[in-house]
């Protein structure tokens, strides 16, 4: 079946199924189920597919839910950097996808291949075909390690190279890693930034405290050279109150701070790294541990659908969606939620928790043909970790507008409270999301 | 963050300490039940007892989660680990006050 994408596709006979669609605004909507025959599929079972679809679910009754992804364990992305950081271990981020699915959910333990928004189907890896009247986008992003010459991610925790995001192992490599060089007693180490939009952005910067911290500890901080190389100019982060914050910070750390330069490539063997400059320069550097950030971007299976940005800063790269409402921009029966999205901000599992909620209102409203009114905000939130022990609750959203979400924690003072959210509260506040409780 | 948010993430942060939290119930309820007809007025040492029970639980609540005592430095950070002392302290106070009598 084919359908012009800029229709209101098979809406009419959305609206047929949609027998209960008497309701009139997005608080109604969710107040009772929504009932309809839509066939939904989710791509990816992730953090934000998962809270797709227990939230779905729950509030449209009679339809077909399909979550379609094939990693069978579930990771609490959130806690690599705790682990990365020698305090938690690797089974505590760890779970298994089913237990977080309510029971009626048809779950499809196979990857995305191929995806055609104008016929409206999915192939899956096993080769089945899935037609859909919804799709919700919830893949992730890809981690382009391939990117950065001479390396790969079997490399993590070998030759002095860790990096936070590949897994909880890789996680686990990473501390080794750090371990190794504290007990060689002396020694420099790279911190690494990617120009692209990055999952967790802040990430890059706690491995960074955090390591400082451990170094610090060992009573001969003084030994150790910490130096952040930054493909921005003046920059680590995009919020220019914790940039300014951070670089103050380091200074006072004696952590070297180099910007415009881009990890292009690496020699493990030779523990050298190399950087281009923004003029087109190169240079190398000598590490004895490296902590690599790869550039980042949505799944090739996206790249190569007509579901992309076409044009702009996220073309080719990144799923389109209205950056406020979630929508698909030129299919309207395709909504993104999480990492895969193209929008500003809002790469962290904080953000699945704001965005999930709105795309599931405005899919209620595009099922029952009212008008998308719910907002993503571009709320993101990271507990920013200064030091192994405090941290700053940073949380903000389009345009870098600072959100705080409870007044009497300073969105700018280090503090143990914030810490003891990070390491306590975060978890259970995640799962929660994942059931679509919050 | 609506209340009704902050109270669902508390209940899925007790969810996996509600053994720890029957516990102490358990054993709060089983002191005053096992004590109740113990006589005589409250012993001298009952309150120093406490609130050295409240003051340890401060000092080791930080160190508790992977943090330090130095690193408490915010109203917020005193306030939470000045509840975390009362509260341990007025626990110890029952847990021991059917105890600690003198004849």
């Amino acid at each position: 079946m084919s359908a012009s994408p800029t229709q209101p596709l098979r809406r009419k006979l959305l609206l047929g199924l949609a027998a209960g669609a008497a309701v009139t605004s997005p608080a109604a909507l969710l107040a009772k189920p929504l009932r309809s025959q839509a066939r939904i599929v989710i791509l990816g079972a992730g953090a934000a597919g998962i809270a797709m679809a227990n939230r779905l679910r729950r509030s449209i009754a009679g339809a077909r839910i399909t979550l379609v992804g094939a990693r069978a364990e579930h990771h609490y992305q959130p806690g690599y950097t705790m682990i990365a950081s020698g305090l938690w271990r690797p089974e505590r981020v760890l779970s298994s996808t089913q237990q977080w699915l309510a029971n009626d959910i048809d779950w499809l333990a196979h990857d995305v291949t191929a995806i055609n928004a104008r016929q409206q189907w999915v192939q899956l890896s096993n080769q089945q075909q899935l037609g859909y009247d919804l799709l919700v986008v919830a893949t992730g992003c890809q981690l382009n390690y391939h990117q950065i010459e001479g390396f790969e991610t079997s490399m993590i925790g070998q030759h002095g190279i860790g990096s936070v995001y590949a897994s909880p192992a890789a996680a686990q490599a990473t501390s080794t890693q750090i371990d190794a060089l504290i007990a060689k007693g002396a020694g420099r180490a790279l911190f690494t930034l990617s120009d692209t939009p990055l999952k967790c952005a802040g990430a890059p910067l706690k491995m960074t405290f955090t390591t400082v911290s451990r170094l610090e500890k060992t009573g001969q901080r003084e030994r150790f050279q910490v130096d952040f190389f930054s493909p921005y100019q003046n920059r680590v982060f995009a919020v220019p109150t914790y940039n300014e914050f951070v670089l103050k910070r380091w200074q006072e750390q004696s952590v070297g701070f180099f910007d415009q330069r881009l990890l292009t490539g690496l020699d493990a063997h030779s523990r050298q790294a190399f950087f281009r400059h923004k003029d087109g320069s190169t240079s190398k550097e000598a590490y004895d541990f490296i902590h690599v950030v790869p550039p980042m971007s949505a799944p090739d299976v996206v790249k190569a659908s007509d579901l992309v940005w076409q044009d702009g800063p996220f073309a080719g790269n990144w799923l389109e969606v209205d950056q406020y409402s979630l929508q698909h921009r030129r299919y309207p029966n395709v909504f993104g939620v999480g990492d895969v999205i193209g929008t500003p901000f809002g790469k962290t599992a904080a953000s699945v928790k704001m965005q999930a909620p709105v795309a599931e209102r405005n899919i209620l409203a595009f099922l029952s043909n009212q008008p998308l009114n719910a907002r993503y905000n571009g709320y993101t939130s990271c507990p920013l970790i200064t030091s192994i022990g405090r941290a700053i609750l940073s949380e903000f959203g389009y345009e870098g507008k600072l959100m705080p979400s409870f007044g009497f924690i300073s969105p700018t003072e280090e503090s143990w409270l914030v810490w003891m959210m990070k390491e306590q509260m975060l978890q259970p506040a995640y799962n929660a999301m994942l059931h679509g409780k919050v | 963050m609506s209340l009704d948010g902050i109270l669902m993430i508390l209940w899925y942060a007790a969810k996996p300490w509600l053994w720890f939290i029957a516990l102490l119930v358990l054993a709060l309820v089983a002191s005053l039940w096992l004590g109740r007809h113990k006589q005589g007025k409250p012993h001298g040492l009952l309150w120093p007892t406490a609130i050295a029970a409240g003051l340890v639980a401060m000092l080791v609540a930080p160190m508790l989660t992977q943090s330090q005592l130095g690193y408490v430095t915010t109203w917020p950070d005193r306030l939470v680990l000045l509840t975390i002392g009362i509260g341990t302290m007025l626990y110890g106070w029952l847990l021991l006050k059917s105890w600690f009598r003198q004849a």
